[in-house]
């Protein structure tokens, strides 16, 4: 494409759909996530002459969407979404019949504090460590403990939308059943 | 806490993008960024220019740097406030913004943030001067070691640490190499030099020492070099300067090592703390003394310890700041083979 450097077309265009991805994780909405993953490529387009050919500029455009994402738990954040509570449980059966995966799993994440929701994404998705974690928020290692039960902990909630995800599948199975 | 992660990956697992040509898409969006800060960039001049402001400005640069080979970014000024690096210094009520001009007569510019770009010395001076801090490799070699040769036998002083709200570290260079230590920044007329190693900027600052304080307590930052200490791969040199409990550094406390054993120890050692101190909770003060570690390898680390029981933190001029336990001081005064540095 005309007035892209070289290299960057072709790293926007492979590694955009794994970014957008990550993007939704971050934000809870595939939309806002793809707003991030744009935003933040902005940036590596133009740090791009010193990340290209001898830089990571996935892990920095990664790192730039991390930080965005981040910041948001410390101010007003235009890809925020408000939700003051937890979205509605899926009514019951199996927790992957009642509703697609994606819509509930980012209907949770998004009602997470964003500092919490990054922290989790960070842990359990990347498989960071918590004081990799702690490395690139900037933070200390007891912020990332306790955002990252805190995020367990809301998750986990008996009445929230993923309940049914941490219950042993013997139990769920045992629930949905109409008894006699 | 596989259930997480497995949650995590098929809810996005399938999602695609809704932008069909992503690559056109942040080129626009580029653009549109660009538009609007150079039409803020407009106004913030026009209003600056009526003050007194000269020269050109660079809007913000809101992105991380990447870990290597990053540069300095020149002060530029944004709504009132000089952006330099990841510092903020609002500009005083009545002061205005002058970028040094080589071919402007020698004169004190009252009430001015003179902000002096590379290459644009002159002879101007101001009661605030920002500058780039000489960098000379990777990772910033902001001062070396003391050389023996330079020490001509007297005690030199450590230097002291300030942190400035939001985190960013601010050493006081103006008692590097000098006789006397210098731990009481605000007191006095004299010329004091910050240096932000994060930002790689030196502030200098000509008044009287309230006004000084005013000064650096207004300063803002929002540093991304948080984390565990930015250290060279290896290092083939090391050094250490440690004062006594007067803050003088005298023989006992200068040590250096071209050991590679010795060097990969330190290393280790430095890399094996990862208790970070985030932004909000460093508090490096002046009033600590501090330990000077220099590590060259590819590039020169130049890492300053804050001593003492109320907060023990190192922070390295490339990025990294972790909290330290005595234990570990002492390990790296064992690995440079100083027991005790008493005064005498």
């Amino acid at each position: 494409m005309s007035g892209a450097p070289a290299g960057f077309a072709e790293f926007v265009s492979a590694r955009y759909p794994a970014l957008v991805r990550y993007g939704a994780l971050l934000t809870g909405d595939r939309g806002h996530g793809e707003d991030l993953a744009q935003d933040a490529l902005v940036k590596t387009y133009r740090a791009w002459r010193r990340l290209h050919p001898r830089g990571d500029p996935e892990a920095y455009t990664r790192q730039v969407m991390v930080r965005a994402a981040w910041r948001a738990g410390r101010r007003l954040w235009r890809f925020e979404l408000p939700a003051a509570v937890l979205p509605d449980r899926p009514a019951g059966g199996d927790f992957a019949e009642s509703q697609s995966t994606t819509e509930v799993v980012l209907a949770a994440l998004r009602a997470l504090p964003a500092g919490q929701r990054v922290v989790l994404v960070l842990r359990y998705w990347a498989g960071l460590s918590e004081q990799e974690i702690a490395a690139q928020l900037g933070c200390s290692t007891g912020t990332v403990k306790s955002r990252a039960s805190r995020a367990i902990t809301a998750l986990r909630r008996a009445d929230g939308p993923l309940a049914d995800a941490f219950t042993p599948a013997g139990r769920r199975h045992a629930a949905a059943q109409p008894s006699e | 806490m596989e259930r997480i992660r497995d949650l995590l990956d098929e809810a996005v697992g399938e999602l695609e993008p809704s932008d069909p040509d992503p690559v056109a898409g942040v080129m626009r969006r580029g653009r549109a960024v660009r538009a609007r800060r150079a039409a803020v960039a407009g106004v913030v001049a026009a209003v600056l220019v009526g003050g007194g402001v000269a020269g050109g400005w660079r809007m913000a640069a809101e992105e991380p740097r990447p870990a290597a080979g990053d540069g300095w970014v020149a002060p530029h000024v944004v709504d009132g406030v000089v952006v330099a690096g990841a510092l903020e210094l609002p500009v005083p009520d009545g002061w205005r913004v002058v970028v040094a001009d080589e071919a402007a007569p020698c004169e004190k510019l009252e009430r001015t943030i003179l902000l002096v770009m590379p290459g644009q010395g002159g002879c101007q001076k101001a009661p605030v001067e920002m500058r780039r801090a000489v960098s000379g490799g990777i990772g910033g070699v902001l001062f070396g070691p003391v050389a023996p040769e330079e020490l001509g036998g007297g005690p030199f002083t450590s230097l002291a640490s300030l942190t400035l709200r939001g985190g960013e570290p601010a050493w006081l260079v103006n008692g590097v190499g000098s006789q006397e230590p210098d731990l009481r920044p605000y007191e006095g007329d004299d010329y004091l030099s910050l240096l932000l190693p994060w930002s790689e900027t030196i502030i200098g600052l000509r008044m009287d020492g309230a006004a000084k304080k005013e000064i650096v307590d207004s300063m803002r930052s929002d540093p991304s070099r948080a984390g565990v200490l930015a250290l060279p791969e290896n290092a083939s040199s090391v050094s250490l300067t440690l004062p006594d409990d007067t803050g003088r550094i005298r023989a006992a406390g200068r040590i250096g090592s071209d050991d590679p054993t010795t060097a990969a120890a330190v290393l280790r050692l430095l890399r094996g703390q990862t208790d970070v101190v985030g932004d909000a909770d460093a508090c490096a003060g002046p009033e600590q003394l501090n330990a000077r570690l220099v590590l060259r390898g590819a590039g020169s680390y130049t890492v300053i310890i804050s001593l003492g029981e109320r907060c023990q933190e190192a922070v390295s001029s490339a990025g990294g700041r972790v909290r330290l336990s005595d234990a570990t001081v002492a390990e790296l005064k064992r690995l440079f083979g100083i027991a005790t540095v008493v005064a005498k």
